[in-house]
C-alpha cells in the first residue's frame, strides 16, 4: 500500500512538475505569477482531445499539434496583453493573467462544454505487479517516460543550447543578462514557447491518466505554485525537484490524514516553505 | 461637436427605450428558475430546464394565467455551487421581481438559497430534485416545497435493495454536501437495521482528478460491494472507472444522482446488471406518457434523467397557485399552493391549463396528474411519491420496479 502510494505519487508529482517548471521561469524572467497557467494546461489537454477525439489523428501527432498550439496561445498572450502590461507594477500583469485564466477557461466551456470528456472510452486494467503489492496501468507508464523524456529534452535545452543558458541567465539577473547583449524580447518569446509546450504536456497526461474538465488546471494551480515556490522560485530544477516532492506527500499523506484533505497537503508545504526558507530549495537568496 | 451629437443621439434613444417598454410591453408573470447549466449537475440542468420550458409553453398557449398575462421564465445558472445559487436567487429576487422559484436541483445548493434568500424574502421555492431529509426540518414558514419524495425514503429503499442482493457489507461513498450526507445517513440506518455491516462511510470532495486514495480507504475490509452516492461529472464518473481500473470494487449500488446513461460508456462490460435507486412517477394517471409525448414533440428524445419530469410539475403547479391567488405575492402563492391540489378533486392532465383555470374559477379542487404523477404536498411540502429501482442493461438504463411510500 505505501509502494502504491508512492507510485500514485511519482506519477501526479511529474505532471505537476512539468507545470511547475514553466511556472517558475515565467516568474524568474517575468517576475510575476502567471495565474492562467492552469487554464493554459486545460486548453493543451482540449487541443490534444481536439486532435485524438474529434479529428481521429493519432494520439503522438495529436499531442504534437497541441503542444505547438499551446505554446502559440502562450506566445499571443504575451502579445496582446502581458507585453504591453510590463512596464506597470507586476501585480496589474498578474491580474491581468487571472482574467486571461476566466477568459481561456470559458472559452473551453463555450467550445468543448462543462461534462467530463475522455481521450478513451474504454478503461485500462492495470498490470499487476508482486502479487497485487503494485498495480499499474500502461497508460501510467507512457506517463511516466514521457514526463522524463520530457524534463531530459528541458535539461539539455536549457544546459546546452545558447537560448537555454540565455533564459538562465535572465532568470538570474536581468540587468547583467541585458548587458552581455541577450535579446531580452527574443528570450521572453521562447520563454513562453517552452512552458506554453510544458503546459500542454502536463494536461494531456493528466487528461490521459484520469479525464477532461474545464476546471482540472484550475484545481491544480495550487499544487503547481507550491512545487514551484518549494524548489525555488525561477529555478527550473527546482521546480521538477517539487513538483515530486508536492506529489508524493500530497498522495503519501492519505496513510495519516483523510484523502478529502489532500489539498490541503501541498498548501500547508508551501506556507511553511514560505515561512523556514523563502527562496526555495534551490532558489538564490532573495 | 460631434461627440455631443452622439451624446444627445444617444439621450435621446435611451428616453425612447424606457418610454417604449413601459408604455406597451403588456406586464409579464415571472418565475425564476435555478437550474444548473455548469458544474456536478450539469448533465441534468439543461434537460430539466426544458421541463420548465415546456410548462411555460403550455401555459401561454393556453391563454396565459391571471387574465391574460404571459408566463416569462427567467433562468439563472447555480453551476451547482451553493455560493453562486445564493447570489443567483438573489438576482432573481431583487433585480428580477419574482417571487416564485423553481430549483435548486442540489439539496446543497437549495437548502443556502432556502435559509439566506428565499424564506426571509417570503419568496416560495419549489425544488424539483433535491432529496436531502435536511429540507423537511427546515424552519421555512412554509415557503419551501418540492416535487420528489424525501431522501429518507430512497435512502431506505437503497438500504433494502442492498440486503436483497444479498451483500453483508458495503463501503459507501458520499458528496461531501447535504444530499450525500444526509442520503449516507439514510441507508447506513437501513441496512445495519437489515443486519448489514457498513465497514467504511467516506465522504469525497467534488472535483478532483483522483479519487484512488479514497477508493483504497473504502476497499480496506474487503467489502462485498460499494453504494456510490454523487453526480456524475463533478466525481461519480471518475469514481466508477478508476474503481473498476484498480480493481478495488466489481459490484455497485448508485443512487439517483448518477441515473445518466454516461456512467456506462466504455464501462459497459463491468456494470452490467448493476441496480441503482432514484424518485419515479407515482402510480397514477396518465401524466407521464403524455409528459413523454409533448416533451419529445418539442425538444427531441427525452433522456432516462430524473427530475425533468418534477420540473415540469413545479412550474405548472406554481402557475396553479399564482392562478388561486389571483396574485404574484409570495404569502398568497404559498396559501394557495396548500390549498389548490387535492387527491379527490377533478383531474387536470398536464396538458389541460385551460381546464385547470375554469375549475379554479368555478372554486373547485384540481387533482393534478402531473407528468411524475398525481402531485400532492404534505403538511412539510414534500411531494408525496414513490422510489423507482433501475438496473443496467446491455449499457442502457431500465427501469425495474417501483417502492411506494
Amino acid at each position: 500500500m505505501v509502494l502504491q502510494l508512492f507510485l500514485n505519487g511519482v506519477i501526479l508529482g511529474s505532471i505537476i512538475a512539468l507545470g511547475a517548471i514553466g511556472l517558475s521561469l515565467i516568474y524568474g524572467i517575468l517576475k510575476f505569477g502567471h495565474f492562467a497557467h492552469g487554464d493554459l494546461m486545460t486548453l493543451g489537454a482540449y487541443f490534444a482531445f481536439l486532435f485524438k477525439v474529434q479529428l481521429g489523428l493519432p494520439f503522438w501527432l495529436a499531442f504534437v499539434l497541441a503542444a505547438a498550439l499551446t505554446a502559440g496561445t502562450a506566445i499571443l498572450l504575451n502579445l496582446i496583453l502581458y507585453r504591453h502590461l510590463k512596464k506597470r507594477d507586476s501585480v496589474i500583469v498578474m491580474i491581468s493573467s487571472v482574467g486571461a485564466a476566466l477568459i481561456i477557461r470559458n472559452l473551453v466551456l463555450l467550445f468543448w462544454g462543462p461534462q467530463n470528456q475522455f481521450y478513451v472510452k474504454a478503461i485500462q486494467m492495470p498490470l499487476v505487479l508482486g502479487d497485487g503489492l503494485l498495480r499499474i496501468k500502461e497508460n501510467q507508464i507512457i506517463i511516466l517516460v514521457l514526463a522524463l523524456a520530457l524534463v531530459i529534452a528541458v535539461h539539455l535545452f536549457l544546459s546546452k543550447t545558447k537560448m537555454g543558458k540565455a533564459m538562465r541567465a535572465m532568470s538570474d539577473n536581468i540587468d547583467l543578462a541585458q548587458i552581455t547583449g541577450i535579446n531580452t524580447e527574443r528570450v521572453i518569446i521562447w520563454t513562453w514557447a517552452m512552458s506554453g509546450v510544458l503546459t500542454a504536456a502536463a494536461g494531456i497526461l493528466l487528461a490521459f491518466d484520469t479525464h477532461l474538465t474545464p476546471v482540472m488546471g484550475w484545481n491544480l494551480l495550487l499544487p503547481l505554485f507550491a512545487a514551484a515556490i518549494l524548489g525555488g522560485i525561477g529555478s527550473p530544477y527546482g521546480a521538477m525537484f517539487g513538483g515530486l516532492v508536492i506529489g508524493i506527500s500530497q498522495e503519501m499523506s492519505t496513510l495519516i490524514i483523510s484523502a478529502a484533505y489532500k489539498p490541503a497537503v501541498a498548501f500547508t508545504i508551501m506556507i511553511l516553505m514560505l515561512i523556514i526558507r523563502p527562496s526555495g530549495l534551490m532558489g538564490k537568496k532573495v | 461637436m460631434f461627440k455631443k451629437k452622439i451624446l444627445i443621439t444617444m439621450l435621446v434613444l435611451l428616453f425612447l427605450s424606457l418610454t417604449v417598454s413601459g408604455a406597451f410591453a403588456q406586464e409579464t408573470v415571472k418565475i425564476g428558475t435555478l437550474m444548473p447549466l455548469t458544474g456536478g449537475l450539469a448533465s441534468y440542468g439543461q434537460f430539466t430546464r426544458n421541463g420548465t420550458l415546456l410548462a411555460q409553453k403550455i401555459i401561454n398557449e393556453q391563454g396565459g394565467l391571471l387574465g391574460g398575462r404571459e408566463l416569462e421564465l427567467v433562468n439563472v445558472d447555480t453551476q451547482t455551487n451553493p455560493q453562486a445559487g445564493v447570489d443567483g436567487a438573489k438576482k432573481l429576487v431583487s433585480i428580477n421581481g419574482v417571487n416564485a422559484i423553481v430549483g435548486a436541483l442540489s439539496s446543497g445548493v437549495t437548502i443556502p438559497v432556502a435559509e439566506s434568500v428565499t424564506v426571509p424574502g417570503e419568496v416560495v421555492l419549489i425544488s424539483p430534485a433535491s432529496t436531502s431529509p435536511v429540507l423537511t426540518t427546515l424552519e421555512d414558514n412554509g415557503y419551501v416545497f418540492r416535487t420528489v419524495p424525501s431522501d429518507s425514503l430512497q435512502g431506505k429503499v437503497a438500504g433494502n435493495l442492498a440486503a436483497d442482493l444479498n451483500y453483508d457489507s458495503l463501503a459507501v461513498i458520499y458528496v461531501n454536501n447535504d444530499y450525500g450526507q444526509g442520503l449516507n445517513d439514510a441507508v447506513i440506518e437501513q441496512f445495519e437495521k437489515r443486519g448489514g455491516e457498513v465497514t467504511a462511510s467516506i465522504a469525497f470532495e467534488p472535483n478532483k482528478v483522483s479519487y484512488r486514495s479514497e477508493l483504497m480507504d473504502a476497499a480496506e475490509e474487503n467489502p462485498d460491494a460499494l453504494l456510490l452516492i454523487a453526480y456524475t461529472d463533478d466525481g461519480g464518473i471518475t469514481i466508477i472507472r478508476q474503481a473498476l481500473e484498480n480493481g478495488y470494487f466489481k459490484e455497485f449500488i448508485f443512487t439517483d444522482g448518477l441515473k445518466a446513461p454516461e456512467i456506462t460508456e466504455g464501462v459497459e462490460q463491468y456494470l452490467e446488471g448493476m441496480y441503482g435507486t432514484a424518485p419515479t412517477a407515482m402510480p397514477g394517471g396518465q401524466g407521464p406518457e403524455l409528459f413523454t409525448e409533448l416533451y419529445e414533440e418539442e425538444f427531441g428524445e427525452i433522456p432516462p434523467k430524473p427530475y425533468i419530469d418534477t420540473s415540469f410539475d413545479a412550474t405548472f403547479v406554481l402557475a396553479l397557485a399564482m392562478q388561486k391567488a389571483g396574485s404574484t405575492e409570495g404569502p398568497a402563492i404559498r396559501d394557495a399552493l396548500n390549498e389548490v391540489l387535492s387527491e379527490d378533486g377533478t383531474v387536470v392532465n398536464i396538458n389541460e391549463w385551460n381546464k385547470a383555470k375554469d375549475l379554479i374559477e368555478a372554486g373547485q379542487k384540481i387533482r393534478y396528474e402531473g407528468a411524475s404523477g398525481p402531485v400532492l404536498f404534505n403538511d412539510v411540502g414534500d411531494s408525496m411519491g414513490a422510489i423507482g429501482i433501475w438496473k443496467i442493461e446491455n449499457g442502457n438504463i431500465v427501469d425495474e420496479r417501483l417502492e411506494v411510500q
